[in-house]
């Protein structure tokens, strides 16, 4: 893992109405880093995704990153899909590979993410499991350095997450930083390299994993999930 | 860019064939408003040159209209589930995305242009000279451009249907003006280069400022 941060969040304040969704948030992130972001419904963690990702602009503080890629840096998975009911599941790919400028095959990717048998389907006929895989699909179509993923288990079965959790494993490999907004902590825990809890738009509880044994990192994550959905 | 705009092309041209987002209300009210419009002039016994005066003003408000407020439902796949934003996230030019959208948006205004053409035209036996070819292209490219590009905008509005043709026709008007003046001229072969050149020529820039102004901007549109 690098020791330089690759994004850094400066004193982030973003409004939604006239409510403050983040407060004041400052947040390094380092390459090669997993962090599972934890907290309750409302608690800001789509708010600072999106704002980390450039959807949303904050109305105070700064956001800089290391990343000098001139290509586009970050890939990011929201609770809208982001997909068009009309087309079907090969056209999705085939579009996503055109624009993206990735190498692989549609058969490929297909492959990957277990969508062979759909691929003449068009969206609004597959099962949200299905939409959520080729969602994730086009998230890790092309390697960024920086990958956002917001509940990305919601509708996942355990061969998905296995699928999901080889992906985020070859990204990490590759240096990619990488943060999961997520309630689906025993799934994840064991990717998980820091857990970040935010509570009405601040981070109450930041804390590396570190080289802590998989019976630690459980103990520690149970514990943060408790707090948080005290 | 040329590969981006064809494969947006592609994406578009699948989405409306299969839904008829934009394509059936179009035609429908193209159809609605001629049918009305026609047997409006009809109950007024008007014949001969008097009626071809009337029939460029009906038949250009007609087109504005019905284009106005359908325009921005191709737009409505990108807007529905947010896929634009995967598109604004993946850097690539949303200059191919207005291109394409508007080149939906122009097929699909001259199918319903055309049909308006043929219930008018037909019904009151005009003769319809070639130069008006032209002048529709030219009258309802711009359109095109311009709808597509407020589209953008209004189509992440809740008065999104109200909005667009509110913000549309005062910006339109130009073209409304310039599309009459030259059906006028031309049906009652009235037509004098002297006279027709800078209607054309102002139809003609206003096309390119409409495309230019969609270049730079659909994506801070989108972005607002």
């Amino acid at each position: 893992m690098s020791e330089t941060p690759c994004l850094s969040l400066h004193q982030i304040t973003k409004r939604l109405g006239d409510k403050a969704v983040l407060h004041s948030l400052s947040l390094e992130l380092f390459c090669g880093e997993l962090c599972l972001l934890l907290g309750r419904n409302g608690s800001g963690k789509s708010t600072l995704l999106k704002t980390i990702s450039g959807l949303m602009t904050p109305e105070e503080g700064e956001i800089t990153t290391t990343i000098t890629s001139s290509l586009p840096h970050t890939s990011y998975f929201g609770h809208q899909l982001m997909l068009y009911e009309q087309l079907t599941v090969s056209e999705h790919i085939d579009f996503y590979l055109k624009l993206s400028g990735a190498e692989a095959s549609v058969t490929t990717l297909a492959h990957r993410w277990q969508l062979e048998p759909c691929l003449d389907l068009m969206v609004k006929d597959l099962s949200k499991g299905q939409t959520t895989r080729l969602a994730l699909l086009r998230t890790f179509i092309k390697k960024t350095p920086l990958v956002l993923l917001d509940e990305p288990t919601s509708h996942l079965d355990d061969s998905g997450i296995k699928v999901l959790l080889a992906q985020i494993k070859e990204l990490q490999n590759a240096g990619s930083a990488v943060i999961i907004a997520t309630h689906d902590l025993l799934r994840l825990k064991e990717a998980a390299s820091r857990l970040l809890v935010l509570e009405r738009g601040e981070i109450t509880f930041d804390t590396s994993l570190g080289e802590a044994t998989l019976q630690e990192r459980f103990m520690r994550a149970i514990s943060f999930y408790q707090e948080t959905n005290r | 860019m040329s590969t981006l705009y064809l494969t947006f092309l592609l994406k578009d041209f699948r989405i409306e064939f299969r839904s008829g987002q934009s394509l059936i209300p179009q035609i429908t009210l193209t159809l609605l408003f001629s049918i009305i419009g026609y047997f409006a002039l009809s109950s007024t016994f008007l014949e001969g040159e008097i009626v071809s005066r009337f029939v460029p003003g009906i038949l250009w408000l007609i087109s504005i209209i019905a284009i106005s407020i359908t325009t921005e439902r191709t737009l409505l796949s990108e807007n529905s589930d947010r896929a634009i934003d995967w598109i604004l996230l993946s850097g690539v030019s949303c200059q191919s995305l207005f291109l394409s959208k508007a080149t939906i948006n122009l097929l699909i205004s001259l199918i319903s242009h055309a049909i308006s053409i043929l219930i008018f035209f037909a019904f009151f036996q005009i003769p319809f000279p070639a130069e008006l070819i032209i002048v529709s292209f030219l009258g309802i490219s711009g359109l095109s451009l311009l709808l597509t590009l407020l589209s953008a905008l209004s189509v992440q509005s809740r008065l999104s249907t109200i909005l667009l043709p509110v913000i549309a026709l005062p910006l339109l008007f130009p073209l409304f003006f310039a599309a009459v003046e030259l059906y006028l001229s031309f049906i009652l072969e009235e037509a004098v280069s002297l006279y027709t050149a800078p209607w054309l020529w102002m139809m003609v820039m206003i096309n390119i400022l409409f495309l230019a102004l969609g270049l730079i901007l659909f994506e801070r549109a989108f972005r607002a």
